[in-house]
């Protein structure tokens, strides 16, 4: 390979996706270049066309996109107009793909070894399987994993989600290749195993001096890893440069946006004064709860000795990643399972312990929003039906009173009157976000416990979602529970903060106390993880 | 796993006994019975006095309570009693049928396999999308198809017509071939339906991208990964898919005159031959246990996610 190249050139690009005569341009006149050993992040929201644009250098676009014009040369290749054996030579072997979700992207019924056999065969049919299995022990072993000989042997199934991802790295980098394309490989991931597969990642850019395209919708993370950032909006460049320039002084209005929406750059919420004393809206003291093996034996503890209270009117914030028992503990809160010891109290009552009415009513009072609304909504619901429900539930059974409240709900959480009539498969991620507050709100609620709820959206919509459920706090002098696992998100929403890990709460207090002077060597970790950490004023954290 | 045996050859056994109470009762509540259909006929010239005489001894005349008692014992003991109509052990009769319809259910089985696997690698890889989606269109037609009607073609145009297969004045798996082969059209669309739509289940998945991203090529993709994964319900499906072969061998070798349990469940229907047909239903009845067993086993082989639960006895 000849380093003055780069192995990555895309020239004038434009990709049309064409459906019944009408055509939707995904890219236009997109030019970029990646060099050997660099990293370019691609930064984008959902829909700017930054996976379309992977898709095309791998030469995977789907049946009804086409290249109407430019040139994309991988190593000095011309990869447009190629037949598709002459593709299915260069990927794999000169273009290598890391997936988004490593817990859906390897053959759940064949083994590990099984399918990096078959990632070296595919482009090497005469290697002898035993030299290839050998060669991948050692390739395992370098991508970080422990007892290489034995994951062979195992299923998808038996390994973790960084274990996987790990794996992934490895067929990708089996046969060498002199281009990366990373789509998203860590956003399903747990943040401390994010910073390692990023950590690994760069080594072995630099190691192989593999050029690495880098997709994202996180610019924090792009603002650490990335040697260049290019900024994709609505099939566009709108912007190209060295990372540190590029976020010390973005030029268009649409990175300035960008920057400013990420949660990063919002204050610690300050302690907020309330008008005198007021009481708990929560009160969880020594919450344990273990979920029973087999044959009723105590099983794993799944939370231990957890307390807290949170004020009325206030925001808790609860942080864990997976596994850590976040879970368990929102179930103990709705009052859908019991705590072993210890004790829940919502609004004066034990949600596991209320019988009747008085259940019915703090079923009410206690809302949940769920992290991906468009699976707890039946897709084929308009959005008027899914908004009548709790109020025809509550026995509100005129016709007019229901649209009239409805109608005034939809303008609290800023959704126009004619997404009524829209299906819920038919709508943004914001929007059917909206449109879940919207349906806990006409229960009347005290306390909404959201968990989630923000994780799966761009950061601008994110930053609107926020603001809205600030606002409306105050207006409805509401109580959250916010569970998350984006530390950023929690400290600018939470007056108050939980840390969990494994089922245990390692620290816990007011969020600024708790972000500026964490005690917790697991906190500090966690903090240390946050992505683009530096951009934060140093003001902010120390 | 031997509870797990245990409990499934348990379940099994009253599945038999409820298949030969069953077809006990439903027997007993036809009118008539096979003595009086056979001594009933004027020609023999028997009395009344007499048929009943006969049907004593034959313990036609006892309740229907004494009877089921003394058949079970019977049966229990292994003795699958005589044909009323011949006056032959069941046994005898069992063993002549049988090979006629194993032979033409391995043939038709295996035929619908075939079919079936170059039908569904058609529909998901030829190269336009209205082909694909016609190609689609085509089982649900095939499962429509009248099986005799079939057949009646079949005879009439591969055999008569072009000569290929001869269907008349032949024995042993020759016999079996054109009726198989018909009666596989019918047996391959629901294994064909299945199939399709699990594979298109796996294929929106993402490690199918991955695949292809690493240069591997669809028809690798095909049978190396979506095969397997789509495997399971095909599987679940061809257990069921045994009863269409017993109720279409009863048809196929009546239209075809082979000499196999399907025919001679035919016949003991219409004269009401009680030990035959309740010998035949308990052979279908165990055979059908059998296979679908056979198909539990053989999942988690090809799963391994569901290896560990099964060997727990996790209900």
């Amino acid at each position: 390979m000849n380093a003055a190249l780069p192995q990555l050139s895309i020239r004038d690009l434009d990709v049309v996706y064409e459906s019944r005569g009408s055509a939707h341009h995904a890219l236009k006149g997109v030019s970029l270049e990646v060099r050997a050993g660099e990293m370019l992040a691609l930064v984008g929201e959902s829909g700017s066309g930054k996976s379309t644009l992977g898709r095309a250098i791998l030469g995977l676009l789907p049946g009804s996109a086409r290249i109407q014009r430019g040139s994309i040369r991988v190593d000095g290749t011309e990869i447009v107009g190629l037949p598709e054996r002459a593709l299915r030579r260069i990927r794999g072997a000169r273009v290598a793909l890391i997936p988004q979700d490593p817990a859906h992207s390897l053959d759940p019924v064949r083994t590990i070894g099984a399918q990096l056999v078959e990632a070296v065969h595919l482009h090497a049919p005469r290697a002898n399987t035993a030299d290839t299995r050998r060669m991948l022990v050692g390739l395992l072993d370098r991508v970080g994993i422990n007892e290489p000989e034995r994951r062979l042997h195992q299923y998808p199934h038996e390994l973790s989600g960084g274990m996987r991802q790990r794996v992934l790295i490895a067929a990708a980098i089996a046969q060498r290749p002199s281009l990366i394309v990373a789509d998203e490989p860590t956003s399903a991931l747990d943040v401390s195993v994010q910073v390692q597969i990023m950590a690994l990642l760069a080594e072995l850019r630099h190691e192989l001096r593999t050029a690495m395209l880098f997709i994202t919708h996180d610019l924090g993370l792009a603002s650490e890893q990335a040697d260049r950032v290019a900024v994709l909006q609505h099939g566009t460049l709108c912007e190209t440069g060295e990372t540190k320039a590029l976020f010390a002084n973005p030029r268009t209005p649409y990175t300035r946006r960008l920057l400013a929406d990420l949660p990063l750059f919002h204050e610690a919420r300050a302690p907020r004064r309330t008008e005198g004393p007021r009481e708990n809206a929560i009160v969880v003291s020594h919450l344990t709860y273990a979920y029973k093996g087999a044959g009723g034996r105590p099983g794993h503890k799944a939370v231990r000795d957890i307390s807290f209270n949170v004020v009325a009117g206030q925001t808790h914030g609860i942080v864990g990643e997976s596994g850590s028992g976040k879970t368990t503990l929102l179930r103990c809160l709705l009052g859908l399972i019991t705590p072993d010891a210890g004790s829940v109290q919502i609004l004066g009552k034990n949600p596991a312990r209320v019988e009747g009415a008085t259940r019915r009513a703090l079923r009410r009072a206690v809302q949940f929003v769920y992290q991906n609304p468009h699976v707890s909504f039946d897709p084929r619901c308009r959005a008027a039906d899914i908004l009548a429900e709790p109020l025809i539930n509550a026995g509100l059974s005129d016709r007019r009173a229901r649209a009239t409240r409805v109608r005034a709900m939809l303008e609290r959480v800023q959704l126009p009157p004619a997404v009524l009539d829209r299906r819920a498969a038919n709508m943004s991620g914001g929007q059917s976000q909206r449109l879940a507050i919207a349906r806990a709100l006409l229960c009347d609620p005290k306390i909404l416990i959201l968990d989630e709820v923000v994780s799966a959206l761009d950061v601008s919509v994110q930053a609107e979602i926020l603001t809205l459920l600030e606002t409306l706090q105050r207006q409805l002098d509401l109580t959250y529970v916010f569970v998350s696992h984006d530390l950023a998100v929690v400290r600018r929403i939470a007056d108050t903060v939980s840390i969990i890990r494994a089922g245990e709460q390692v620290e816990h207090g007011p969020t600024e106390t708790v972000f500026s002077t964490p005690h917790d060597d697991y906190t500090k970790r966690l903090l240390a993880a946050i992505p683009g950490r530096d951009l934060m004023r140093p003001a902010v954290l120390a | 796993m031997t509870r797990y045996i245990l409990s499934r050859a348990a379940q099994a056994l009253l599945v038999l006994w409820g298949a030969f109470t069953l077809s006990f009762v439903l027997l007993q509540v036809m009118p008539g019975d096979a003595v009086l259909i056979k001594f009933q006929d004027p020609e023999l010239g028997l009395s009344p006095q007499q048929i009943s005489d006969i049907r004593a001894s034959y313990g036609a005349d006892e309740s229907a309570f004494v009877q089921y008692a003394h058949v079970l014992g019977r049966t229990l003991a292994g003795q699958l009693g005589y044909s009323i109509e011949t006056g032959v052990p069941v046994s005898r009769m069992l063993h002549a049928a049988y090979p006629t319809t194993l032979r033409l259910a391995v043939v038709s089985f295996g035929g619908a396999i075939a079919l079936a696997t170059v039908f569904a690698t058609a529909a998901l890889l030829a190269p336009l999308r209205p082909l694909r989606a016609g190609l689609r269109l085509v089982p649900g037609l095939a499962s429509g198809i009248p099986v005799f009607w079939l057949e009646i073609v079949a005879i009439q145009l591969v055999s008569f017509h072009w000569k290929l297969v001869p269907v008349v004045g032949v024995s042993g798996w020759m016999a079996v071939l054109l009726p198989g082969l018909a009666l596989a059209i019918p047996i391959s669309a629901p294994l064909t339906q299945v199939f399709l739509s699990a594979a298109e289940r796996v294929m929106a998945q993402p490690f199918i991208d991955v695949l292809r991203a690493r240069g591997a090529s669809p028809l690798r993709i095909l049978y190396a990964h979506v095969l397997p994964n789509a495997l399971p319900p095909t599987l679940t499906i061809s257990g069921l898919v045994f009863g269409e072969i017993l109720a279409g061998a009863v048809v196929t070798e009546t239209v075809f005159g082979l000499d196999g349990l399907g025919q001679l469940a035919q016949q003991a229907v219409a004269n009401q031959d009680v030990a035959v047909l309740q010998a035949i239903i308990l052979i279908s009845v165990a055979g059908f246990v059998v296979i679908n067993f056979t198909v539990d086993a053989l999942h988690p082989l090809i799963d391994p996610r569901i290896r560990r639960t099964q060997g727990g006895g996790a209900a």
